[in-house]
């Protein structure tokens, strides 16, 4: 095995090369987005200091990540209660979840709390096969705890992908159906109460508009409309590269961060959306194939959490420019500006090469 | 067994990435591709808004090309409405900037405070409106200072307007007509020309019969506006078309000599303490070639501004706004007595050696009326001396011819000379594609069984009635002796695509009345400034040099003081001009319009009284 640690394999160099590609992509569009080059640079920084940390998750056996495991989760705790703290939190849109550090702009915990979950949550499950189903409640503490702190902030659409991760995570862990469905219909049943009394109001008045938009078109409609009007004028090949007028003259709000793809869809029309979503399909597959190939639960339980990370995200954003999702600060992976996630979607691609490094040869089975 | 149920999962979990994505590339073909064009089109409405740009209505213009009505660009303010309701706040701010523009306008804060009240917001297009501060002229160097210094001015846009203005004031205004917002009746009839709710269109005269030649057609600007509604940048200008210009025959110079003599007249009248009721008068002027309009007036006059910005109750309507010079119908008095004289020598009643003794008696057939003593008349000192009995036995006579052998004679006559009927103006108006207000036909002697009537008529009393253009296109037609040439305003209507279209020359109609009887009446007519009923006025005139042939007209109406006339054409022997003005109840013919026309041959003719100044 030593012997082949760098050995390249196609799925890698496909999976590495659509990636770098789409964060190469995002960085155009950030650029045509903004219309200066600050943030555009910034996202390129943030791309080197990503590799970097993704070279180094690469290299280290993602086994031995096991050992760190508690420092890593109580870690990320730490990172979501400091963050909390009112002269340490900077509040954005209402949400206080960003910790300033210096020119790279703001460091956003919740991010890396993903992978932090995903790869300690993994090793929660590892033997979940073994002895069925005590894991469950044990595991919804593990990721019920983060949660709160998220919701806390609040940033609801992040608590959504630590729900969706522990439900993929659960789901390929082997965990018995019965337990899942339980889940599901504790989790729909509870949406009525959370919505009344768990939300904020300006949580709610987004699900309101997510219902109907022309309801308060002007204010809270506003962005689900623009989004919408976006994408659509985009027609089926788009008004071109920088051709937005949406986005330029201030109608299509957060069009370099959340609403990136509504940017990409009215600029590239159907054909350049339907494209990224291609790439898109391509990484989570070949992820799912990383998380079959993987030579242990515990890898493969974190390639499928990484992949749910990812899809999580997609299937929530494009959603929300889309009009099928209510409108949550969630970023569209590798695309959106933002340093915390490019970095988080980076060393999340790490650890699927890393699973997949160690995968077990056809040869052995 | 567990390891082999989660590769299953795996496999469900690729089958519902697969899935979630096959939702997301529906959702994108039904907004891109279904509905694409219908978010396309809402995407470039709420960024392009078309800022209409007013072009300027023609001109019209007089006969020498002296403009009579314009378009002035003017320059004014436009606000946005934000800014504009920001600088009604009482604020300090708001103080700063109402302070600066009064003292670069060199206005007083109050003025422009009063201007931004008194602001006229535009229809809003695509939530994009302006307040047009209409009332604030802005001089062309404060222009540059508002324009060059924008931080100070912050919100504030230059827009040119275009402003309706007649430069001569009240001169030849209501045949010029006016022009006032379109009403909704209108704009409802119009609307398929593209006419807007905030149009100005012609309501009188010239200005409403072209109102499709003078009209300009919009031009526009396209802008870019972002979120906030702000110019990002402009995008097309499409120029404004200029409207049509129309020529009239109208000769500005003389058309204000007329204007002014009736004027000065009537002042004149008012100052006598017996004729302080004269109110108004009219006058026209003919070119006997050509039959076309010299000058129409109507006084007293208002000038089209005024009209086109008065918002006022009726009651203190600026003026009067009908054409009495082509519109109204008077009595005309004697200057109708060649009429009744050619009739009666075409149609047999008399013949030129017909004479009459003038006692001066009353006649017992008319109530006792009663006229001057004449002594002998024969016909052409009946023209002459205007002497009503004579005119009462060739009516008598004629209405005995007319009882006895069926036929009319004054009414055939009279149509036949071009009575009770429009002159023509109006006809030609049409012809060059107006849309002409309606001319008066005035009313001509009709046959009658009551003998007192028809008396009545023969000397212009009564039923008859004619427009003070009938009058002078009649001397015309007798200056001419007996060729009838209809009337014309307009010599040229110039069309915005660059076409124009000419007057037609002038069609002649040969009156079936001989020549001959023409020359006596012509004789008759000379003799009036002579030794006649005009030659007082006349005195100092040099008739020698240009013989004046006219008649003077007193039409009595009951209750009020006689309405005066003068009809008239000169140079006798090779007439250019003819006239005819009537005093509204200014008296005698000979005491208040025969003074008028003498002013007018006096400019026409260019004479200077250097030492001897009687007009008088």
């Amino acid at each position: 095995m030593r012997g082949r640690e760098w050995n390249i394999d196609w799925l890698s160099v496909a999976l590495c090369g659509l990636t770098l590609a789409l964060t190469a992509f995002g960085i155009v569009m950030i650029y045509s987005a903004t219309r200066s080059t600050n943030l555009a640079i910034r996202q390129a920084v943030w791309l080197c200091i990503s590799l970097v940390a993704f070279a180094i998750t690469v290299r280290i056996n993602y086994v031995e990540f096991m050992r760190i495991n508690r420092y890593v989760y109580f870690g990320v705790i730490a990172l979501l209660v400091l963050v909390l703290v009112p002269f340490i939190g900077k509040v954005v849109n209402g949400a206080r979840s960003w910790i300033p550090v210096g020119p790279l702009g703001s460091f956003q915990p919740s991010e890396f709390a993903k992978v932090g979950i995903v790869v300690t949550l993994g090793t929660l499950l590892r033997n979940s096969h073994l002895y069925k189903r005590h894991e469950v409640l044990p595991a919804i503490v593990h990721v019920g705890i983060p949660v709160l702190l998220i919701l806390l902030q609040p940033d609801f659409g992040t608590a959504m992908v630590f729900i969706v991760v522990l439900f993929v995570m659960l789901f390929v862990g082997g965990t018995d159906i019965r337990w899942l469905l339980g889940m599901l219909i504790t989790g729909v049943g509870a949406t009525p109460v959370l919505i009344k009394y768990g939300l904020r109001d300006y949580q709610r008045q987004r699900l309101l508009v997510f219902l109907d938009p022309y309801s308060d078109p002007l204010r809270s409609g506003w962005n689900v409309i623009q989004s919408l009007v976006s994408v659509g004028s985009g027609r089926l090949f788009g008004k071109g590269l920088f051709g937005s007028t949406q986005g330029r003259l201030g109608f299509l709000p957060e069009h370099h961060n959340d609403f990136i793809f509504a940017l990409v869809a009215e600029e590239f029309g159907f054909v350049g959306s339907f494209l990224v979503l291609l790439v898109y399909a391509a990484i989570l597959l070949l992820g799912i194939k990383v998380a079959f190939d993987a030579k242990d639960y515990y890898g493969r339980c974190i390639a499928a959490g990484v992949v749910s990370m990812y899809m999580a995200h997609v299937m929530i954003n494009v959603g929300m420019v889309v009009g099928l999702m209510p409108v949550t600060g969630i970023p569209l992976p590798f695309v959106s500006s933002g340093g915390s996630s490019l970095l988080t979607n980076w060393i999340g691609l790490g650890l699927l090469i890393n699973v997949y490094k160690h995968r077990v040869r056809l040869t052995f089975r | 067994m567990n390891q082999e149920r989660s590769s299953r999962r795996l496999v469900f979990l690729a089958i519902a990435v697969v899935l979630v994505l096959c939702i997301l590339t529906a959702r994108l073909w039904q907004l891109q591709v279904l509905k694409g064009e219908q978010y396309y089109r809402a995407s470039e409405d709420q960024r392009l808004v078309r800022i209409p740009i007013s072009g300027a209505r023609g001109d019209i213009l007089d006969r020498n090309g002296i403009p009579l009505a314009t378009t002035r660009l003017v320059f004014t303010v436009s606000l946005l409405r934000e800014t504009h309701e920001e600088l009604l706040e009482p604020t300090e701010e708001s103080a700063v900037l109402i302070g600066r523009l009064a003292s670069l306008l060199g206005k007083s804060d109050e003025e422009i405070r009063r201007a931004v009240e008194a602001g006229q917001p535009s229809p809003e297009i695509a939530g994009y409106q302006l307040v047009e501060l209409s009332s604030l002229e802005i001089p062309p160097e404060a222009v540059s200072q508002i324009v060059e210094n924008r931080e100070d001015y912050p919100g504030f846009i230059i827009t040119r307007k275009p402003v309706r203005c007649y430069p001569n004031g009240d001169a030849a205004s209501q045949i010029l007509g006016y022009v006032r917002r379109i009403s909704s009746e209108e704009l409802s009839r119009l609307s398929e020309y593209g006419y807007l709710p905030s149009d100005l269109v012609g309501k009188l005269g010239i200005e409403k019969a072209f109102e499709r030649v003078l009209r300009d057609v919009d031009g526009g600007q396209l802008i870019e506006v972002d979120r906030r509604r702000t110019l990002v940048q402009t995008l097309a200008t499409e120029p404004p078309t200029r409207g049509g210009d129309v020529v009239l025959t109208i000769d500005l110079p003389l058309q204000i000599a007329l204007e002014r003599a009736i004027d000065e007249q009537i002042a004149w009248l008012r100052s006598q303490p017996d004729l302080a009721s004269a109110t108004g008068g009219a006058g026209v002027v003919i070119d006997v070639k050509t039959g076309q309009i010299l000058a129409a007036a109507t006084r007293p006059g208002a000038s089209p501004e005024l009209y086109s910005t008065f918002s006022g109750p009726m009651s203190e309507w600026p003026g009067n706004e009908m054409d009495k010079a082509v519109k109204a119908s008077y009595p005309p008095g004697s200057v109708w007595k060649p009429v009744t004289l050619l009739a009666a020598l075409a149609g047999g009643v008399i013949d030129a050696s017909f004479v009459h003794v003038c006692d001066g008696r009353p006649d017992p057939e008319l109530a006792g009326k009663s006229c001057h003593y004449h002594g002998q008349v024969d016909l052409m000192r009946s023209i002459e001396v205007s002497c009503n009995a004579y005119l009462w036995m060739v009516g008598k006579q004629m209405w005995r011819v007319e009882r006895t052998e069926h036929i009319e004679i004054a009414q055939r006559y009279a149509v036949e000379l071009g009575f009770g009927m429009p002159t023509g103006v109006q006809q030609q108006i049409a012809s060059m594609g107006g849309t002409p207000d309606v001319e008066t036909s005035g009313n001509v002697p009709a046959s009658t069984p009551r003998y007192g009537d028809s008396l009545n008529s023969s000397i212009g009393q009564g039923a008859v009635t004619a427009s003070p253009l009938q009058i002078a296109q009649f001397y015309a037609t007798v200056a001419r002796s007996g060729v009838r040439i209809p009337t014309s305003l307009v010599l040229e209507v110039r069309h915005p695509d660059g076409s124009v279209i000419h007057a037609d020359p002038p069609q002649e109609i040969s009156v079936h009345i001989d020549k001959h009887y023409f020359d006596i009446v012509k004789e008759g007519l000379e003799r009036v400034p002579v030794s006649g009923t005009a030659a007082a006025v006349f005195s100092g005139f040099p008739l020698d040099d240009i013989p004046v042939a006219g008649k003077t007209g007193t039409a009595e109406i009951t209750g009020r003081e006689s309405h005066g006339w003068f009809a008239a054409y000169a140079p006798a022997d090779d007439p250019q001009i003819a006239v005819a003005v009537v005093i509204e109840n200014g008296g005698y013919g000979s005491r208040s319009a025969a003074p008028v026309v003498r002013k007018v041959f006096d400019y026409y003719f260019g004479i200077n009284y250097e030492t001897d100044d009687t007009a008088e």
